[in-house]
């Protein structure tokens, strides 16, 4: 072998991609060649120089891992709401082109306009606040019939934020009180008839940004407060209470939302359960005195499926 | 590429969450969101494109988990999809009009690291000049040195995350890397004493020279 061999040779080389018997007289060439010794060393070199660029990449950011928390927690929501009682979740959400936005619009800053119209279908507003995000609850005043589905979107977002929410204590519930749990959330919400169904989805997936909906079948959760401490429910005589309420609405449902607010005005608990093999999803509306003996039921929704 | 020694597997997650549960698919994505975020931006290398990228194969997964049907590992398909929505950005990118932006970008990238750029060991000027050079690559070569030289993945498990045979991770990393040596040839303090001393110096980075056995002919190098 006379001639000298391509850099692109000599790293098909390193990389094993040569056939034994060519690879054995490329090497014995590379041997007795400075030139191709050389060269033979800078392209060894290129993977040792892309390993050490890829360390000074950044980690993700926290501002964007609160974004993807946000939209998982709007795609469950969705979700829900569209998920048939049969065989919930296992109809695929609309085509892709059927709710990819147009690239113009109103669109949130450091939400991508995807996103944004989702959060905003569920009548959720995502503020972007000196510390970070915070999401707030809204009343979306589209005209909607209250379905998350029939929801115009980012055309006609709110104008005034509510404050978060707070996160309450955990409650067990279910069998021997220990197979589910959910945490407690409150807030200033003022949830209204006709845009029930689209508020308590967006408050689904306000309050498992805030860490609240976390639990399912792997396990309860950790703690019983988060970093804020738990929220002052002063309306709610006792976990146990709100426990019996849980078994007597929830039957074998999974909780998604036990939420301390006002219903037209008036203080309400309102509780949104998953759809199951039987029974769609359902919103709650109940009196915070709500137990097992007595529900005191002010409203009740089921999730419409489209 | 599996997913670790974790109570419910990936495969578990996936199959709840295809059932309905609405706290699987935030798990699943929990385990590897830093994994599939590391691809995305060292293939993209600006933050707000990763950004979306990541999103746009989150979103993708969530709503096709169902067509999952278990050839691979979940973690692959999860890779597989953002690496495809990292490449469709990539190609999207180079089909507009270049505005000569692109080492900008990768300076952002890694601007925001939070590392000094004038680091005395000369590490973050090196990545600027590195990830600047990777940017001008076709986006398959790119990808291949991203999940091969950068992040070190082996070739088998590059060929399933790019849906490509082994073969072809190599070639594409071959021709990538052979491309990108003349782009970092300052970057080797040591090379240019030697070059001088060597009676083709200047040569050795022109593979079209016709004395230099080419990539494509490289069976024929009968002595």
């Amino acid at each position: 072998m006379s001639r000298h061999v391509s850099a692109e040779v000599l790293a098909s080389l390193d990389l094993d991609a040569v056939k034994p018997r060519k690879a054995a007289r490329i090497r014995a060439h590379v041997s007795t060649c400075v030139q191709c010794t050389q060269l033979s060393s800078e392209v060894s070199a290129v993977p040792r120089m892309l390993a050490s660029a890829s360390a000074s990449y950044q980690a993700m950011p926290e501002n964007l891992s609160v974004r993807l928390d946000t939209v998982i927690a709007t795609e469950s929501a969705q979700r829900l709401a569209q998920a048939p009682a049969s065989e919930a979740g296992r109809r695929d959400l609309p085509e892709r082109s059927r709710v990819r936005p147009e690239r113009h619009g109103w669109q949130l800053p450091g939400l991508s306009v995807l996103a944004t119209r989702l959060v905003a279908a569920a009548g959720a507003l995502v503020i972007v606040g000196v510390g970070g995000y915070e999401i707030a609850t809204n009343a979306v005043d589209t005209g909607s019939s209250g379905t998350a589905a029939s929801s115009s979107g980012a055309a006609a977002l709110p104008r005034s934020a509510t404050p978060p929410m707070s996160l309450g204590p955990t409650v067990h519930y279910g069998p021997a009180k220990a197979s589910k749990a959910i945490r407690m959330v409150s807030s200033n919400m003022n949830f209204q008839p006709s845009k029930l169904a689209g508020e308590a989805i967006a408050a689904v997936a306000a309050a498992r940004v805030h860490g609240a909906v976390g639990f399912n079948a792997l396990g309860p959760p950790s703690a019983t407060s988060g970093a804020n401490g738990p929220a002052k429910i002063p309306t709610v005589s006792s976990t146990g209470a709100v426990a019996g309420c849980l078994d007597r609405i929830a039957g074998k449902q999974t909780v998604l939302l036990v939420e301390m607010a006002k219903y037209s005005g008036r203080p309400a608990m309102i509780i949104v359960t998953a759809a199951n093999a039987s029974r769609s999803a359902q919103v709650w509306v109940v009196a915070p005195t709500c137990s097992g003996s007595h529900p005191d039921v002010l409203h009740h929704l089921r999730l419409s499926r489209t | 590429m599996r997913g670790g020694d974790d109570a419910v597997s990936d495969e578990e997650l996936l199959r709840k969450h295809v059932a309905g549960d609405p706290d699987a698919f935030g798990e699943l994505f929990q385990r590897h969101r830093d994994r599939l975020w590391a691809v995305a931006i060292r293939t993209l290398g600006d933050p707000e494109e990763a950004a979306d990228a990541l999103q746009d194969g989150m979103i993708a997964a969530f709503r096709r988990a169902s067509s999952f049907r278990g050839d691979s590992a979940v973690t692959t398909w999860l890779h597989r999809i953002v690496v495809n929505a990292a490449l469709d950005r990539m190609r999207r990118r180079a089909s507009r009009p270049t505005t000569g932006g692109q080492d900008e970008e990768a300076l952002d990238a890694l601007a925001t690291s939070g590392r000094p750029l004038s680091d005395p060991s000369g590490t973050s000027d090196t990545a600027i000049d590195v990830t600047a050079a990777l940017r001008r690559l076709v986006p398959e070569q790119q990808a291949a040195l991203v999940l091969v030289d950068m992040l070190g993945y082996s070739i088998a498990d590059a060929a399933e995350v790019l849906g490509v045979s082994e073969g072809t991770v190599k070639s594409r990393a071959a021709r990538g890397r052979a491309r990108l040596l003349p782009r970092l040839a300052h970057l080797r303090p040591a090379a240019a004493p030697e070059q001088e001393s060597l009676p083709d110096a200047g040569r050795r980075n022109q593979p079209a020279t016709p004395r230099v056995l080419p990539a494509q002919e490289g069976g024929d190098e009968t002595p």
